[in-house]
């Protein structure tokens, strides 16, 4: 599914908090936000998916219109997994069941229960299928999250600094299930990401925002001191290690 | 996605036959409860002449006038409002994300003490009377409930009202309602200040949940309600499990979160609002029972809707049965009761529960 957003802007109360942003992505492709906190990562990706209503620009998806989608009609087509999970004491199952939901309404179909039961096994979770969310640890709850996102079926995938709160282990493990399935699905995965060498080696196209702007688009080898010296405020250096490139902080 | 559609989850099928069993075991458990407390009492009637009396072809006219006249209005009332009460804590536990989420919270009981007080002090519906059953008769019952009902729905108003200006946040909710209970408890502090003996006595009387107020028609009216409520509550089980996993993953779901919060507000305060004029007002259960429930079936809506309910239904019932035996042939009220059985057993989970 290609998303293509045109002079979105939004604002908190007084605060604006986007200005005027525009950008297009296509399927099969990882786009990283970049930037500080406060940037407005959080903000884009909640306004892509209307989980918080903008007045000013427009949000396109396959050339629809997202404003102009149902909630339900939005839920099958954009997946969100959040920064924060909430855990409470529901089973594993029963949680990601819950992205069932825009397309089952009330009544849990057998193609429901199955559609759980794949994902659950694609993800290696079945061992702990009937283990309550309030007992699980940080990147067993992220993957109850994403697998969640993934039974809505979307094209369209968004994920609140999915990685962040993880040990190396289970970043590394969830940033490759992500471009796994964006490889071999229909889908298009924007994510807001903190470390700066995670995203490029992960996405195809790296977004920098800086001041509630776009400051840079750019391809992961175009990524150069001067940018990074620029969003951040901080002094690095960068280095080339095979294909990639690797961003180092100057100072300690 | 590709997803293969043709997998059959065995272990969670067992896993969700369990909990349909445990609400059948349930089921039965409070029918059990049910011909215990129509049996006994002042005067004890055999379990085989309820069958028959209920059944129609008892011949003892004295055993057919206690059970209908006497313990089955209560008994059913008893039922319907532990499952009123419990499935609107559930709701409003959900809907405002807070675990101390009752009817309590939304400061309707406090209301529903304060229109009483009024209609005491206005009207003078409370007299002195020296009886078997108790000491003060409110003399004008459906004056001083419909007074009741009034400030409830009053207090409802305000924090819809209140909610919807701050696009429902959970938090705010609870303040509100916190607060505006507060107000209305010092309301009614400033009338039993003025009041008379005869008068605070009526207030604080009525302020003694007792199940045992009702006739056929008033418990028909709460029926209503409290299934009506039951089922739009049912309806919204799904949406109830997304909130729980938070308003954002909610709305990306396609749940309208401020419609439902508000819609489930309200129909939580009308069913309370109903229950507690008629009989007083009995607190615990609202948040009591669905914490009960949430330790044996779990967060989902899906059970702990109807599970609550059972579990709301059984908890008044056993304590207003109690409560009618201790003091022989004197009532002790249930809200008291109901406390004192309810939270040795919620403890117990509560330190269980931690263990697990």
């Amino acid at each position: 599914m290609s998303l293509s957003i045109h002079n979105l802007s939004y604002g908190y109360k007084q605060q604006e908090v986007l200005d005027r942003i525009a950008f297009k992505t296509n399927t099969h492709s990882i786009t990283a936000l970049l930037g500080p906190n406060g940037a407005g990562k959080s903000t884009l990706l909640k306004c892509i998916n209307r989980i918080l209503p903008y007045k000013k620009g427009t949000v396109l998806i396959d050339k629809n219109d997202v404003a102009a989608l149902s909630g339900r009609q939005r839920a099958q087509r954009i997946g969100y997994v959040s920064q924060k999970t909430e855990s409470v004491h529901m089973t594993v199952f029963d949680a990601v069941l819950l992205g069932r939901h825009p397309y089952m309404g009330n009544r849990v179909s057998k193609k429901d229960l199955s559609m759980v039961q794949s994902i659950l096994k694609k993800l290696g979770m079945e061992p702990f299928a009937l283990r309550s969310t309030d007992e699980l640890s940080g990147g067993e709850l992220q993957k109850v999250s994403i697998a969640r996102a993934l039974v809505q079926e979307p094209g369209l995938l968004l994920l609140d600094e999915p990685v962040s709160s993880l040990d190396l282990k289970n970043q590394i493990e969830i940033l490759r299930l992500i471009a796994a399935i964006v490889k071999s699905h229909d889908v298009n995965a924007v994510m807001s990401v903190h470390d700066i060498n995670c995203a490029i080696h992960y996405a195809d196209t790296l977004i920098f925002l800086k001041d509630h702007h776009i400051h840079t688009v750019c391809k992961k080898n175009e990524v150069t001191k001067k940018i990074i010296q620029e969003v951040y405020d901080i002094e690095v250096t960068i280095h080339q290690t095979d294909d990639y490139p690797v961003v180092i902080p100057a100072h300690y | 996605m590709h997803l293969d559609t043709t997998l059959f989850p065995e272990e969670y099928t067992r896993h969700v036959r369990k909990k349909a069993f445990l609400l059948g075991a349930g089921v039965i458990l409070l029918f059990t409860v049910i011909l215990v407390s129509l049996s006994l009492g002042a005067a004890v009637v055999p379990l085989d002449e309820i069958i028959r009396v209920l059944f129609g072809d008892s011949s003892s006219r004295k055993w057919h006038s206690i059970i209908f006249n006497i313990r089955l209005p209560r008994v059913l009332t008893a039922v319907i409002a532990g499952i009123g009460l419990s499935v609107s804590g559930t709701a409003i536990q959900s809907i405002l994300r807070n675990p101390l989420g009752s009817p309590i919270t939304l400061g309707i009981s406090q209301a529903a003490a304060f229109g009483a007080a009024l209609s005491v002090m206005i009207f003078g519906t409370g007299i002195m009377q020296s009886t078997g059953t108790g000491a003060i008769i409110i003399t004008n019952p459906s004056l001083t409930t419909i007074f009741a009902f009034v400030f409830c729905m009053l207090v409802t108003v305000l924090l819809v009202g209140i909610s919807a200006l701050k696009q429902t946040q959970p938090m705010i909710m609870v303040l509100a309602g916190i607060s505006l209970g507060f107000l209305f408890q010092a309301g009614t502090m400033f009338l039993q200040f003025f009041a008379d003996d005869v008068q605070l006595a009526a207030m604080v009387f009525w302020t003694f949940g007792d199940v045992g107020r009702t006739s056929w028609q008033e418990f028909f009216i709460i029926l209503g309600t409290a299934c009506a409520a039951f089922v739009y509550f049912f309806t919204q089980r799904w949406n109830y499990n997304a909130l729980d996993a938070g308003d954002e993953t909610a709305k990306s779901l396609g749940v309208r979160v401020s419609l439902t919060r508000i819609i489930g507000l309200s129909c939580a305060a009308l069913v309370t609002a109903v229950i507690i004029s008629f009989v007083g007002i009995i607190g615990f259960i609202g948040l009591v029972c669905p914490h009960i429930t949430r330790r044996i079936l779990g967060d989902d809506h899906r059970f702990l809707l109807p599970g609550s309910a059972i579990t709301g239904a059984i908890v008044l019932l056993a304590a207003d049965t109690a409560a009618r035996l201790i003091l022989i042939p004197h009532v002790f009220p249930v809200a008291i009761l109901t406390a004192f059985l309810g939270v040795p057993v919620f403890i117990f989970l509560i330190i269980r529960g931690a263990r697990r």
